[in-house]
């Protein structure tokens, strides 16, 4: 996941518990990597057309960030894989090698994934290129929280998302410090945490690795021979009115706390996205609580977000 | 990496040969150095890709042991 993964077990017998934690990271980005030929989810997207039964972890990760950009209308999109392979995300972080293109449509289009509840299937109704990114992590850090759960106080860091289980070695909460997005080591905000998962998305680190789906839409209609235009939603109709309100590029980071790292992970890409004001109205409606901090650093947070 | 009585008193970056503007890769060494000090059990932020940059401290790191 080109991420450096560190688990910490308070009490001194955790024996293989941590091994078999770090287990679950390698079996999820062996499943679910983009970047990997071999992965089973690059072997589904060779396959358009037809319902491909998948393992159940394939299954829940696309289910659950399909059905997450149901709820935030495309706000978060797992098919944004083919944009992000033109705009030159296509490294697999580990290895520094980059996987064979495919050739995809370019629309990102969340509702070509079908997904079968039933016989648990997963059809792509035309090529496209899936990112489970946002998802993979997140899922892999709630898959080890549960191999650790016996063990009560630990903490699982995958690069900046979080678990922590119960408390940390001084019998407290654990002390969980929000990277400030402008000031290289310094932080924005701290909370304390105990059996919840905290995820920040932001563009600092990775650079401009969170694309806004819709605004990908938005760019090929205007590119493309299809000047189609297309029908304003209130929502976009009222973002055009507000200069700064909205877009993705007045958000410098989002931080979300809920009991999952798969649900934190996935909504703060789209809060991110969302900006601000829908954003922070996302996270509600998710009952999960946020932080969302502005480029002009000005910190807004849910009305359940934990106080210091 | 320079590591000093078990203090980190130094991290810069010798070479960077990442795809990507070198520049993103340069608030890392001094956010390495603050660390060291911090009071929080752990930070959140945004994914590190500093895959280099991390295998870097860790070498020097264990190398620093006595």
């Amino acid at each position: 996941m080109g991420t450096v993964v560190t688990i910490e077990v308070v009490r001194p017998d955790a024996g293989t518990a941590i091994e078999r934690a770090l287990d679950w990271f390698r079996h999820v980005e062996a499943t679910c990597s983009r970047f990997d030929p071999q992965s089973e989810l690059f072997q589904l997207t060779a396959r358009i057309g037809e319902a491909v039964p998948v393992s159940t972890m394939l299954f829940e990760a696309i289910r659950f960030a399909v059905h997450v950009a149901d709820a935030t209308a495309g706000a978060f999109d797992p098919t944004i894989g083919s944009v992000m392979q033109q705009r030159g995300f296509n490294r697999e972080h580990r290895s520094g090698t980059e996987p064979p293109r495919i050739k995809t449509d370019d629309t990102p289009a969340y509702r070509d994934v079908v997904v079968d509840d039933e016989r648990r299937t997963v059809m792509l109704r035309r090529p496209l290129l899936l990112d489970l990114g946002a998802v993979a992590k997140g899922l892999a850090v709630d898959l080890a929280a549960r191999e650790l759960q016996p063990l009560e106080d630990f903490a699982i860091d995958a690069g900046g998302d979080l678990y922590l289980g119960g408390l940390n070695r001084e019998r407290a909460p654990w002390a969980v410090g929000i990277r400030h997005p402008q000031h290289a080591g310094g932080m924005i905000a701290s909370v304390s945490l105990s059996n919840r998962a905290i995820c920040t998305s932001g563009d600092y680190e990775r650079g401009d690795h969170i694309l806004d789906p819709r605004e990908a839409r938005r760019a090929r209609l205007q590119a493309g021979e299809r000047r189609a235009r297309l029908p304003r939603a209130p929502e976009r109709e009222a973002r055009r009115r507000q200069p700064g309100i909205g877009k993705t590029g007045s958000v410098a980071s989002v931080s979300v706390i809920a009991a999952s790292a798969m649900l934190a992970d996935a909504l703060s890409t789209a809060a991110f996205v969302l900006g601000p004001e829908a954003g922070l109205r996302l996270l509600e409606a998710m009952t999960v609580d946020g932080l969302i901090v502005g480029r002009d650093l000005t910190v807004a947070t849910t009305p359940g977000w934990p106080r210091e | 990496m320079v590591v000093e009585a078990g203090k980190i008193v130094e991290a810069r970056v010798e070479r960077c040969l990442t795809r990507y503007s070198c520049n993103w890769v340069t608030p890392i060494p001094p956010r390495i150095l603050a660390k060291q000090g911090t009071t929080y059990d752990y930070v959140s932020g945004a994914t590190e890709s500093s895959d280099a940059f991390q295998d870097a401290v860790a070498e020097a790191l264990s190398q620093a042991k006595p």
